[in-house]
């Protein structure tokens, strides 16, 4: 094989490499953008757009880079790259640990954390013009390219010419192709496994963190390789700069591709010139990402942990509660997270009662914490069930509910349970940890259950059941996935299900905390049919101070009329509190002017929430 | 094209997307007529209510009739009192986003009709309610419950400012009418130096609808010498409307 055939394979390697990379940090960046700001949609579009806009204008700049020093310049470009992209991402991490003064302008945050996406895509855009050109310099006449690779584009191009031929009027080009068709179409290659790649191996196979140090583990290998193939060193350390002797052939050459020594020389400068500072850089980069990747598990347990812990102190004012992340596990559909949280502020604790509990999230959003788990299920079940009679003949649809909690308090009234959730996982290790067997009892083994690990909408829009209550012990309104939960086709299915005296219980966000989620949701549960809604709050001495504090916001929804909490079927949790429960009444479901109704297929991303 | 014409292009074009990525879609605070003075007198917090007293809202009533059922006592039962917390707030978190109202700015601070400096108003509320004006209405409102509480010292209200609506109050004073006073001596965290937050609950007088609280959080210094308490900051804080 010819000196430049092996270099031209080089190149396109390294094209598809480089590409590879660039998609992939694209994705990884919209994806954590999602993470740390919520919707799905809007993170993703905007990343691709500035992305794209970013490299556009790299690639215009880039006839501004020395033609002289094309390879050098492409060796900047890769380390720089390989340095800029983890280091985009802990930035983006970073602001959203760190506690930032609420002087700063969220529109200064929000430019801040896409400057990475910016840098990358600003780099990404030198990298096909300086590529291309290298390769035009390289690709003298159509032997340069290898032969299997010759006879495959060949017969994909007759192939395509003449499928092109039958819609239009072609005319089939012969001989050398330009070195930016060949580029560009190793660029798309590359962005091709990049994207199936990153979306069917790493960030499934080991988390986005561990994913942003293996491509830029590639980005400084192809650096390496880039100059260790057209680079000969002069390992004297005191020379500032090192040249490339490689011989390849040239543009300028003698006719008939037969480059003089002399032309080899200059050309062999422009393919790889650099300096030995950025090599040792590059050479450090490669080898601390190496380390990093082959520890990737560690790597990315102990950077989640630490973001998570100061994501949760940041709730609390400065210094009020330290966050210690206990365990961590991903299954198909959530991120269960187990912490405990401690209380360091000055006075008494007003959040529980002690010093230290033990919490667990789903993501962003708190689903359980020691000192309120009874109270909340007593308000989701407990209360609503004084709207419908104990006993078998009483159907009751749990969404949700994956920790089997709700299960043991309805298991109480002896009714029967449907209970339908997506995340089967959870489910199954929930049965025998000890954190929720406190809570379940092993409800899980009620005798008048039937549970299905199903999707809760679909699962509605495939029974013919009819419910007297249905609960929707449902995660917060924090990720696009969740906006069908939320949508007004969900709600009308949970209206359609309910029996004829039936009642729809939902946990709620605080109208004032959340305005416009709380207008959109009232809208669409309002659009859904339901017509009117009890709101009352369950309370529990959280602290051990003798007084009681709200633990939190319930909605009972209903499509006609309904009796009160306090009637003659109040439960005995109700009748202890009658005096708070009784104040609680039937409104009308409110309609607010100028607000959406979230649907499945014109979402109102409003009723999304930022944690 | 020319590489100056092509960067001003671009550089308009990416203004005009960034501008439309960061221009807030949210809301602004909603209007009201509640309060219309705060005054410390002989160690007392004097609260002074509006004559008119009206909110402006998005609400849209669908069932004038049932105004005559509308019983304020019963909401003002349900006037909360502790701290939120499980799911909806993030495990009792407590919110952030009273940017500013600790930390200067008060001066130059958009004022509402009474005089207090509006959080989150300024030009853009007034250019919405322009664009919004078919949306939204005026409705007379009735101030069932008066609360207060010591919110902490201006040091610590810096950076952890609670939201809109109401904290868990120090005193409350059911059905309050015209003026309402509290006295700053008596109590374990009233007659400190720092930061109050002033709270009515407010009720349809008109429509059944209960629309929640607003807010007014005031810095209270010792003064000077004899001179007693004395308000230096009256922040309204409202919920988005």
């Amino acid at each position: 094989m010819s000196d430049t055939r092996t270099d031209t394979a080089t190149l396109l390697t390294l094209t598809f490499v480089v590409s590879f990379c660039s998609f992939a940090y694209e994705f990884v960046y919209s994806e954590l953008l999602t993470v740390m700001y919520g919707g799905t949609v809007t993170q993703y579009v905007i990343t691709v757009g500035l992305y794209f806009f970013s490299l556009g204008i790299g690639a215009a700049l880039s006839d501004d880079l020395d033609g002289a020093n094309l390879g050098g310049n492409f060796f900047r470009t890769e380390v720089l790259l390989a340095a800029a992209a983890p280091a985009g991402f802990l930035l983006i991490v970073g602001l959203n640990s760190v506690r930032i003064p609420q002087a700063v302008p969220a529109e200064v945050i929000w430019t801040v954390a896409r400057l990475p996406v910016v840098v990358v895509g600003f780099l990404s855009g030198f990298e096909l013009p300086l590529l291309t050109r290298m390769f035009d310099e390289l690709d003298d006449d159509e032997s340069a390219t290898p032969s299997w690779l010759r006879t495959a584009g060949t017969r994909i191009h007759d192939f395509v010419v003449a499928a092109v031929g039958t819609l239009w009027t072609v005319e089939r080009t012969e001989g050398r192709r330009s070195g930016l068709s060949v580029i560009l179409a190793m660029d798309y290659v590359g962005g091709l496994a990049g994207a199936v790649v990153y979306a069917r191996v790493l960030y499934p196979g080991i988390g986005l963190i561990p994913t942003i140090f293996v491509l830029a583990l590639l980005n400084g290998v192809a650096a390496l390789v880039f100059v260790a193939h057209f680079g000969e060193w002069s390992w004297w350390p005191f020379s500032g700069v090192t040249s490339s002797a490689r011989p390849t052939s040239s543009a300028s050459a003698a006719p008939g591709g037969n480059a003089t020594d002399s032309t080899r020389t200059d050309r062999s400068l422009s393919a790889a010139r650099v300096s030995k500072t950025l090599l040792v850089v590059c050479l450090l980069l490669t080898a601390t990402y190496a380390g990093v990747v082959a520890k990737h598990d560690v790597a990315d347990e102990r950077l989640s942990q630490l973001y998570l812990e100061q994501q949760i102190e940041n709730e609390y004012p400065p210094g009020a509660m330290r966050a210690t992340v206990t365990s961590q596990e991903t299954t198909a559909y959530q991120h269960v997270i187990r912490y405990n949280r401690t209380w360091t502020g000055t006075g008494p604790n007003p959040h529980f009662d002690g010093r230290t509990e033990q919490c667990l999230r789903l993501g962003a959003a708190v689903q359980l914490c020691e000192s309120w788990a009874d109270s909340y299920h007593e308000g989701l079940v407990d209360v609503p069930m004084s709207l419908v009679e104990p006993g078998p003949e009483t159907k009751v649809l749990v969404v949700g509910g994956g920790d089997w909690i709700a299960i043991n308090h309805l298991r109480e009234y002896g009714v029967t349970v449907d209970h339908v959730d997506l995340d089967g996982e959870f489910m199954r290790d929930a049965k025998t940890d000890p954190f929720f067997r406190r809570w379940h009892d092993d409800a899980y083994e009620y005798d008048r259950l039937n549970t299905t690990v199903a999707d809760g909408y679909r699962y509605l829009q495939e029974t013919n059941e009819t419910y007297d209550l249905v609960l929707l012990d449902v995660p917060g309104a924090t990720d696009d996935d969740l906006l069908t939960l939320y949508s007004t086709e969900f709600y009308r299915s949970v209206r359609t299900h309910l029996s004829e005296d039936g009642v729809a219980v939902t946990w709620g966000y605080s109208p004032d905390a959340y305005p416009e989620h709380h207008k959109a949701f009232v809208n669409t549960v309002g659009a859904a049919g339901f017509t009117q809604e009890l709101s009352y709050w369950v309370r529990e001495d959280l602290d051990d101070d003798g007084e009681t504090e709200r633990v939190e916001q319930f909605y009972v929804l209903a499509p006609g009329d309904r009796p009160r909490l306090t009637g003659d079927g109040a439960t005995r949790y109700v009748r202890a509190r009658e005096e708070h429960y009784d104040s609680a009444e039937w409104h009308t479901v409110p309609h607010y002017r100028g607000v959406r109704q979230n649907s499945i297929f014109h979402p109102n991303y409003d009723i999304l929430v930022d944690t | 094209m020319k590489r100056r014409t092509f960067l001003q292009l671009t550089g308009l074009g990416a203004a005009g997307g960034l501008a439309g990525c960061l221009g807030s879609n949210s809301p602004p605070p909603r209007k009201s007529s509640v309060v219309s003075d705060f005054e410390i007198s002989d160690g007392s917090l004097v609260v002074d209510l509006a004559d008119q007293t009206w909110v402006m809202s998005r609400y849209e009533a669908a069932d004038q009739s049932s105004l005559s059922g509308f019983d304020p006592q019963s909401l003002a039962a349900l006037s909360p009192v502790g701290v939120a917390s499980a799911k909806g707030k993030s495990g009792g978190g407590g919110g952030r986003g009273a940017t500013g109202r600790g930390t200067g700015g008060y001066a130059s601070a958009p004022r509402t009709v009474h005089g207090h400096a509006w959080y989150h108003g300024g030009d853009y509320a007034d250019d919405w309610y322009e664009d919004n004006a078919g949306k939204v209405n005026r409705f007379p409102v009735g101030v069932a419950a008066l609360g207060i509480a010591y919110l902490g010292s201006t040091a610590a209200m810096r950076d952890d400012a609670p939201e809109a609506g109401p904290v868990p109050w120090d005193r409350e004073i059911q059905d309050p009418s015209g003026t309402a006073e509290y006295d700053m001596s008596d109590g374990s965290q009233l007659g400190r130096d720092g930061w109050y937050r002033v709270g009515a609950h407010i009720v349809g007088d008109d429509v059944n609808h209960d629309f929640r609280w607003e807010c007014y959080d005031l810095e209270v210094t010792d003064g000077i010498g004899d001179a007693g308490y004395s308000i230096e900051e009256e922040w309204k804080v409202s919920p988005r409307i």
